[in-house]
């Protein structure tokens, strides 16, 4: 299988940190949290593309070149977590704003 | 590092001006043999397909065949020159003595000196067969050898004679590494050793005594051996083992050394030059030794000071590096008996025995003070004329030329460069985003998993807000690097961009609001935090197990993605990741980028509603405040631009494409308007952007076709120039965004009153 116990609990410790910063009482430690959660989904999401040949291509980018679609990670994944990262800085920047306007 | 950290310990005293100013040549000139060791290892490896260095530097037989391997050797020679103070740029190390004693010992005999010749060594085996490598690096290294040894004589203080000595051997260790003979490396490493003992030995004892006597001046110095003859035993031995008498470990690599300079010579003339450097080098070097010892230990006429303050653990402190020294006989001791022993520092020590007389007696002109020509061979003048000068006067001249250039003949010129970057055969560069391809990825990628998971863990216990910022985004660099790991070259490549943004926002942000933090546990009664500890527990656990449970079946196949694969030919391009987003996937892109777009004027919506204080005006003057960062930063912002336009350009092909060029320019456009502090409108950037992604979606339909269909233009596919209009709308929303919050920094309140 490929996600082990060390990615499990790795995943597991990331997401429990970044909730609890979510629910915190302090505006940094929300957001910060939300960028944590963000990079949590963003890898689960990544790790969700390793299904039946791809276990043993990881490493092998998404080339056409690579002539089989064997041969190489899942591309679909990748394209949407690339704009999730984006998105995220946006969502990070208005809600920081948020906090800064509030404050004057 | 070790140059940067270098600078700093040179730098140490921050009041003294002069330590400031050694501090900055030794910066600048080893920065500039970094850049000559980087161009020649970018070279070597384009040549040879490869950045392992062990495959880099083994022998290979067609090395002569290179072309341009001169190039790559001259580069070689200036990085290691500059790092090792050799020859034409010697002058750092003498002027860095004004750092602490200890920093002194240590750069002489333990670190940055040393990378210099290591590189030598590490190059030599590839390198040897060449004639430009045997006969320039032993002519470097015998020039330094004699010149650094004849300055080290003409000085008095103390301090900086040593290190014209470390010159002097460094010299005699880079001729080694010339040598085409089989067993240098032996003489050299064992020269290396014996020096970095020898040395640090000397500077730490010239220390106490300087300390003790406050005065580096040799002149100053006498009648030591009745006040304290433990440092002036420690002196011996150390002298002894640099002039090279037989029981220290001085005598073996001098002797061997010696040995191999009496080796075969390419001409006659080589053999004369290589006996006059090396002879002049060795009897100065031992005479600069019996002064060291001689006239600290010999009684004088003159009275003397009682006050001594001598520090006995210091000296206990440096005994163990002369019997370091004599230890190393043991692993030598088998190899000693196989050298041939002429017994060479024999007339060394007599030959410089004599001189180190003459120069002591009493009407001697060395107790006066130094000859004329003196000053100018010792060369520190014509890197700070350099620095201070020329160097500024040619970027304020490269400056007026693109300047001109431009206002003459237009921006075509810009784009012009940028043909020739597309269309010129460009190296491919493929090692940045091709290295997760060997080694074990799967283990890879479980143990960054796991240290995220770990690290995060310790994020709760931070309670500064601004470590904690940068204790997020370091987690924001690993989780990057696990897209590497895993073959998403696209990914990391966004990731890094944007995790630098997300750093500068939150930055910015820590500058405006001042969060105070508490700690985590503090802040609330211990009901609700237990429950907060409860939700995110089980949230937590239930997302992982739903996420392993999806994973379980692995024997599925998913032909979503294949389809992208199969008709990528459709899309006119090989990069799948950014087919997807601009093809494929296209109007989940389209929404994403107005969404980004929207998030950006609604910033500046909320912004220009907030009243403003402070009167600081924004463009006060237009001229950056140092006078480098103008000139210097104009061309590489340029540079920069083009490889973000390159970035976006290759996207469709290799990693990249409107995302990661878009990001990578809106860096570009913000530290413009940081250093020249002229407001730039990026509000048409981002909304023509968008404009021209829904142009190029709403283009097929005018012709029959169906809403978003990929099609031919005269530029390239209709997706390049979608992907155009994602690159203007990045750059222009997220250079705003960092725009408006630090416009807020430096607008709001008065200048200095945020900078504590």
């Amino acid at each position: 299988m490929f996600v082990n116990a060390w990615i499990a609990l790795g995943l597991f410790l990331f997401l429990m940190v970044a909730i609890r910063f979510l629910l915190d009482t302090q505006f940094l430690r929300r957001i910060l949290g939300f960028a944590l959660l963000g990079h949590a989904l963003n890898l689960m999401l990544l790790l969700s593309g390793v299904t039946g040949a791809q276990r043993n291509v990881i490493g092998t980018p998404a080339f056409v070149q690579a002539g089989r679609f064997e041969l190489i990670v899942d591309p679909l994944p990748q394209a949407l977590i690339l704009t999730a990262i984006v998105i995220g800085f946006a969502v990070t920047a208005v809600l920081l704003i948020f906090e800064i306007v509030e404050k004057e | 590092m070790s140059a940067i950290g270098s600078f700093a310990l040179i730098g140490w005293k921050l009041s003294s001006e002069s330590a400031q100013r050694s501090a900055a040549t030794a910066l600048s000139v080893t920065i500039a043999g970094s850049l000559a060791l980087l161009l020649a290892l970018l070279y070597l490896s384009e040549l040879r397909g490869t950045t392992s260095l062990s495959v880099l530097t083994s022998p290979w037989p067609e090395v002569a065949n290179f072309p341009n391997i001169s190039l790559i050797i001259f580069a070689l020679f200036i990085a290691g020159m500059t790092k090792s103070a050799l020859f034409p740029f010697h002058f750092w190390l003498p002027q860095a003595m004004v750092a602490p004693t200890p920093v002194s010992a240590y750069l002489h005999s333990a670190s940055l000196v040393n990378l210099g010749v290591f590189l030598f060594g590490l190059f030599a085996p590839l390198l040897k067969p060449l004639l430009l490598w045997h006969v320039g690096l032993s002519g470097i290294g015998l020039l330094t050898f004699a010149i650094g040894s004849i300055l080290a004589l003409l000085q008095t203080d103390m301090k900086k004679g040593l290190a014209y000595t470390t010159l002097s051997a460094l010299g005699l260790v880079t001729t080694m590494f010339g040598l085409r003979a089989e067993s240098v490396y032996y003489a050299a490493t064992l020269l290396l050793i014996s020096h970095a003992l020898y040395k640090s030995a000397l500077f730490m004892s010239v220390g106490i005594l300087s300390r003790g006597m406050q005065s580096q001046d040799l002149l100053h110095t006498h009648s030591l051996w009745k006040l304290q003859r433990s440092l002036v035993l420690l002196m011996g031995v150390a002298c002894f083992s640099m002039v090279g008498l037989p029981p220290t470990l001085g005598f073996v690599s001098k002797e061997m050394a010696l040995h191999f300079l009496l080796g075969p010579f390419a001409t006659a003339n080589a053999q004369w030059f290589t006996w006059i450097c090396a002879s002049v080098g060795m009897l100065c070097t031992s005479a600069f030794a019996f002064l060291l010892l001689l006239k600290p230990a010999l009684p004088s006429s003159e009275t003397m000071p009682k006050s001594f303050n001598f520090s006995k653990v210091m000296q206990w402190s440096v005994w163990p590096l002369p019997l370091a020294g004599f230890a190393t006989w043991g692993f030598i001791w088998s190899e000693f008996w196989n050298a041939p022993l002429l017994i060479w520092s024999g007339a060394c020590f007599v030959g410089g025995f004599v001189l180190s007389l003459l120069l002591m007696r009493p009407k001697s002109p060395w107790m006066k003070d130094r000859p004329p020509w003196f000053h100018k061979i010792s060369g520190a003048k014509w890197w700070e004329e350099l620095r201070e000068h020329s160097i500024p006067l040619l970027f304020d001249r490269l400056h007026t030329l693109i300047e001109n250039q431009m206002s003459k003949a237009g921006y075509p010129l810009l784009f012009i460069m940028f043909a020739v970057l597309i269309f010129t055969q460009t190296p491919s560069f493929h090692w940045l985003w091709d290295f997760s391809t060997h080694t074990d990825r799967h283990l890879f990628l479980s143990i960054a998993i796991f240290t995220i998971g770990i690290l995060s863990c310790t994020l709760l216990l931070i309670p500064s807000a601004k470590s904690l910022i940068f204790a997020v985004s370091g987690i924001g660099f690993i989780v990057s690097f696990c897209y590497a790991a895993f073959g998403a070259p696209d990914l990391l490549l966004t990731q890094i961009l944007v995790e630098v943004a997300t750093l500068i926002l939150l930055i910015g942000g820590w500058f405006l609001a001042r969060p105070k933090l508490t700690a985590i546990a503090s802040s609330q009664s211990f009901h609700k935090g237990i429950l907060k500890w409860v939700i995110s527990f089980a949230t937590a656990f239930v997302a992982v197990s739903a996420f392993l449970m999806a994973n379980a079946d692995l024997s599925l196949q998913k032909f979503s993605s294949n389809f992208f694969f199969e008709n990528a030919q459709r899309a006119f391009g090989s990069n799948i990741v950014n087919l997807v987003i601009v093809d494929f996937r296209g109007l989940d892109t389209l929404g994403e980028i107005t969404v980004l777009a929207l998030a950006y004027f609604g910033i500046r919506g909320f912004v220009s509603r907030l009243p403003k204080s402070g009167d600081v005006p924004l463009s006060s003057s237009h001229e950056p405040r140092s006078q480098w960062t103008g000139p210097l930063f104009r061309p590489i912002a340029i540079m920069l631009l083009l490889f973000s336009l390159w970035l976006f350009w290759r996207g469709h092909d290799l990693p990249g494409g409107g995302f990661i060029g878009g990001l990578m320019a809106a860096f570009v456009l913000l530290s413009w308007r940081l250093v020249y502090r002229r407001k730039i409108n990026f509000t048409p950037l981002a909304a023509g952007g968008l404009l021209l992604a829904y142009a190029i979606a709403l283009i097929p339909l005018w012709s029959h076709r169906s809403f978003f269909e990929s099609f031919l233009t005269p530029v390239g596919p209709s997706s390049l120039l979608f992907d155009a209009g994602v690159f203007l709308t990045v750059a222009g929303s997220i250079s705003g965004i960092l725009d408006e919050v630090y416009s807020m920094i430096f607008g709001f309140r008065k200048r200095g009153e945020h900078v504590r």
